[in-house]
């Protein structure tokens, strides 16, 4: 029978929790014996969004921050929900180097980090509302080599 | 061990933990302009040899040091990389503006 597995955790949106989300992905990746790659992936991935989410969601105000994970086969979901000011124009977000904060000494490689180490990224943004990032990645597959390594 | 921060020959040495963050580099950054304020700094030095993790913030802040210290002439180096960091590093293009040495050393003997 196929493994699968799912889990939420709601928590607050502050900097010492970007560890955290971390740790939280990495244990729900486990399971799947991921390698120590494909774990930096994951690390990394969720860390940009969790990030983006304290930074540009509540701009290091208060708020919350949930992680839903999925399990389906090999295949891993991410969903890093928040309810924060949310983004006008997604496409623009997600351009490379762009930062709606350069003061912040922003690299605006968030976007980019996420969508070259997960499969799949998929952004739903309300402006007033918050902003869902949804991610895809498929475990222990013989992929087309990246170009950086 | 916990290293420290240490300026010689204007170059200021800055210790990096296991994991490079956005929570980390809020700290580094205050750190970094304390220095700048009460020291000669034209260079600096990070010293990635017990990191294991590093994201964009990490490259943010790195990028803002080259960008607050090249026009003087000063260097950015960065020492000690492990692969996983040397990856986003590549990625970023970092490593063309930066300079990557083994250890202090190193670092030293291009001043």
């Amino acid at each position: 029978m196929k493994f699968t597995n799912e889990m939420e955790i709601t928590m607050k949106a502050i900097p010492e929790n970007e560890s955290f989300s971390r740790m939280v992905v990495a244990a729900f990746a486990a399971p799947l014996n991921p390698t120590l790659e494909e774990l930096g992936d994951l690390k990394t991935a969720i860390s940009e969004a969790v990030t983006n989410s304290i930074i540009h969601g509540y701009e290091k105000k208060e708020g919350n921050i949930t992680i839903t994970g999925y399990a389906n086969g090999m295949e891993l979901t991410f969903i890093v929900t928040d309810h924060g000011i949310g983004m006008e124009d997604v496409a623009q977000a997600m351009t490379p180097l762009y930062t709606s904060k350069p003061e912040l000494e922003r690299s605006g490689m968030g976007f980019s980090f996420m969508e070259a180490f997960m499969d799949e990224v998929v952004v739903e943004s309300v402006p007033g509302q918050g902003t869902k990032v949804i991610m895809k990645k498929n475990i222990g597959v013989e992929k087309w080599r990246k170009p950086f390594v | 061990m916990e290293k420290k921060y240490r300026v010689i020959k204007k170059c200021l040495f800055v210790p990096i933990q296991k994991e490079l963050d956005h929570y980390q580099t809020d700290i580094i950054k205050k750190e970094i302009d304390g220095y700048l304020v009460t020291h000669q700094v034209q260079h600096i030095a990070f010293d990635f040899s017990e990191t294991e993790f590093v994201d964009s913030s990490g490259i943010g802040l790195i990028m803002g040091r080259y960008e607050k210290l090249h026009y003087s002439g000063g260097k950015i180096f960065v020492m000690g990389i492990q692969p996983a960091v040397r990856r986003i590093f590549l990625m970023s293009g970092l490593n063309k503006i930066i300079y990557i040495k083994e250890n202090e050393r190193d670092v030293l003997a291009s001043l």
